[in-house]
């Protein structure tokens, strides 16, 4: 079970649960992205510390615990909650009020219209653009998470990055003539939302 | 059918004939500032209680363990 290595003498280390404590609200974030949903998010992520807490003897200290707990999350995902199908997103509650992050030269990007974006986006896409992109892990350890080639990753990023900029019609300076247009319209229109019939 | 349509299927096509050198940096910068704001709203919402009673039940187990074994 879990050592507490601070008993061991030196300078006092954060124990096992004071990890996993920290590490929490990423796991859980994660949860939610994979899953779309609260309820299982929750599930998801108290499943996750019971396996870690279990587990912790297979940790290796100095490793990143983030990749570690991600990796384990994702399988249990993958194994128990997926075929339940990715439910309709009530993660709507959890965001903060609306907010918009500043596009550079695109101007503010508003983050409801993001959010629409990255939900269409394929699952294998999102995923790595929260990896890598959002929670900070490396090509290397997004690799180990999903179990596929660092080439496999970045190629996954650059393509799920080049949707997501069409998506929100920001797609690049080459085509600026034609998608400027293109964005005007569908942020004036929340085009983003509906799909074609 | 092509450059314009932004239904589900069409963006594929699309995606393939920019190449990743097709992206703006400003526009892979927008995108990143974007998704880590994302993820940081998630990260600060309130986790429900029952994650952390179980966290403080695995502590107390811990606990427990050790006193047990004279640590």
């Amino acid at each position: 079970m879990a050592e507490t290595k601070a008993r061991e003498g030196g300078a006092p280390q954060p124990s096992f649960r004071d990890l996993l404590v920290r590490e929490m609200p990423s796991l859980r974030a994660f949860a939610l992205s994979l899953s779309g949903s609260t309820h299982k998010a929750d599930d998801l992520v108290q499943d996750t510390l019971l396996k870690a807490w279990g587990n912790s003897d297979k940790f290796e200290p100095g490793t990143n615990i983030r990749a570690w707990l991600f990796t384990i999350l994702r399988n249990t995902y993958f194994t128990l909650y997926r075929r339940q199908g990715r439910e309709v997103q009530d993660v709507d509650g959890v965001y903060s009020e609306k907010l918009s992050v500043d596009g550079g030269q695109e101007g503010a990007l508003d983050l409801a219209d993001f959010r629409a974006a990255l939900a269409r986006l394929p699952e294998d896409q999102r995923e790595v653009l929260i990896l890598v992109g959002a929670s900070g892990l490396s090509y290397e350890e997004a690799a180990d998470i999903c179990g596929v080639a660092i080439g496999t990753i970045k190629s996954r990023m650059n393509r799920a990055r080049t949707r997501l900029a069409q998506l929100l019609g920001i797609a690049g300076a080459s085509d600026l003539a034609g998608d400027r247009q293109t964005g005007a319209v569908l942020k004036q229109g929340g085009a983003i939302a509906p799909k074609n019939p | 059918m092509k450059a314009n349509s932004f239904g589900d299927r069409n963006v594929d096509e699309g995606a393939e004939s920019f190449g990743e050198a097709g992206l703006d940096p400003n526009v892979q910068d927008a995108i990143g500032k974007a998704l880590k704001a994302h993820f940081q709203d998630l990260m600060q919402a309130p986790l429900p209680d029952r994650l952390l009673v179980l966290l403080a039940e695995l502590q107390a187990k811990e606990n427990d363990q050790s006193a047990s074994q004279g640590n």
